[in-house]
């Protein structure tokens, strides 16, 4: 995995003052390098593009939704090793023992602090390179 | 004896469906006022705080740091707030669909049938069976778990 001030992030969400917002915090973590994505589909046409490193994506999207996108991910071969962030606005158990099942990373239910999200991803990370 | 009396009973739900049809429609039509009004005024503050935080990193250098650092933290937590948002973006739109689905509920009435031929109490048992099914659906659809009321919600400990 690249350095972490190089690190490339995906930041998926149908809400454009969410994705800003996303992209605010994490470049008060130190991570720069942001790409955004509307939805399921744009996401996985961008991450078949070109390669990176962590996806942050949001459950409720219109056409491919999060747990889609992230079962997509994990089925490929070439995108499975990607630690993936769910975001969302619905904390119910049912989801949240989806997202785990189908193979996310973590789980963050908006609205979230900096120090959350900073948290999340140092963890995630963690495992990731153990 | 009123006018009510004197109709069959299929037309009384109709009467009553109608009226509450038209109340429905009007709050529906509030709701997505509230909405766009609401998008409007989150995106241009987004707008303001990103372009008052671009001015002062892009001034970092006459300005005196103590000031830009002073200020930044503050910001950085007004922008992170904007994130209700999209919360209470998708608790207004929850509304709407729950009232689009309660007028399916009360229109249904408008299809009894507008003779007294069957026995009253069993068409009303009829239509409340049926209300009732349609009442479940319409919980159903709607998750119960929208309810954060502070920044530190994040925090999900599950994995």
């Amino acid at each position: 995995m690249a350095d972490l001030n190089d690190m490339k992030f995906l930041v998926v969400d149908d809400f454009s003052t969410m994705r800003r917002i996303i992209r605010n915090l994490l470049k008060e973590l130190g991570y720069n390098n942001v790409e955004e994505a509307e939805d399921g589909n744009m996401a996985l046409a961008k991450l078949n593009r070109e390669p990176y490193d962590f996806i942050v994506s949001d459950w409720n999207m219109p056409g491919m939704d999060g747990l889609q996108l992230l079962q997509a991910v994990r089925a490929d071969p070439k995108l499975a090793h990607l630690p993936m962030l769910m975001v969302t606005a619905e904390a119910k158990k049912e989801n949240i023992i989806a997202a785990a099942q189908a193979g996310a990373s973590s789980y963050i239910v908006k609205p979230f602090t900096a120090a959350t999200l900073d948290e999340k991803i140092s963890k995630i990370l963690e495992k990731h390179n153990k | 004896m009123n006018k009510f009396d004197e109709l069959p009973i299929g037309a009384e739900f109709s009467l009553f469906s109608q009226s509450v049809d038209t109340h429905v429609v009007a709050a529906v039509a509030d709701l997505r006022q509230i909405s766009l009004i609401l998008d409007e005024a989150v995106i241009t503050l987004n707008n303001s705080f990103f372009s008052i935080h671009d001015g002062l990193e892009a001034y970092r250098d006459s300005c005196d740091d103590l000031v830009v650092d002073q200020v930044t933290p503050s910001m950085n937590k007004a922008v992170t707030a904007l994130q209700f948002h999209d919360l209470t973006s998708q608790l207004l739109s929850r509304v709407v669909n729950r009232l689009d689905g309660l007028r399916d509920i009360v229109g249904y009435t408008q299809h009894l049938p507008s003779d007294n031929s069957e026995n009253i109490a069993e068409r009303l048992t009829k239509l409340d069976r049926r209300m009732l099914e349609l009442s479940d659906v319409l919980h159903n659809k709607f998750s119960q778990s929208l309810n954060q009321q502070h920044m530190e919600s994040g925090d999900v400990e599950l994995f």
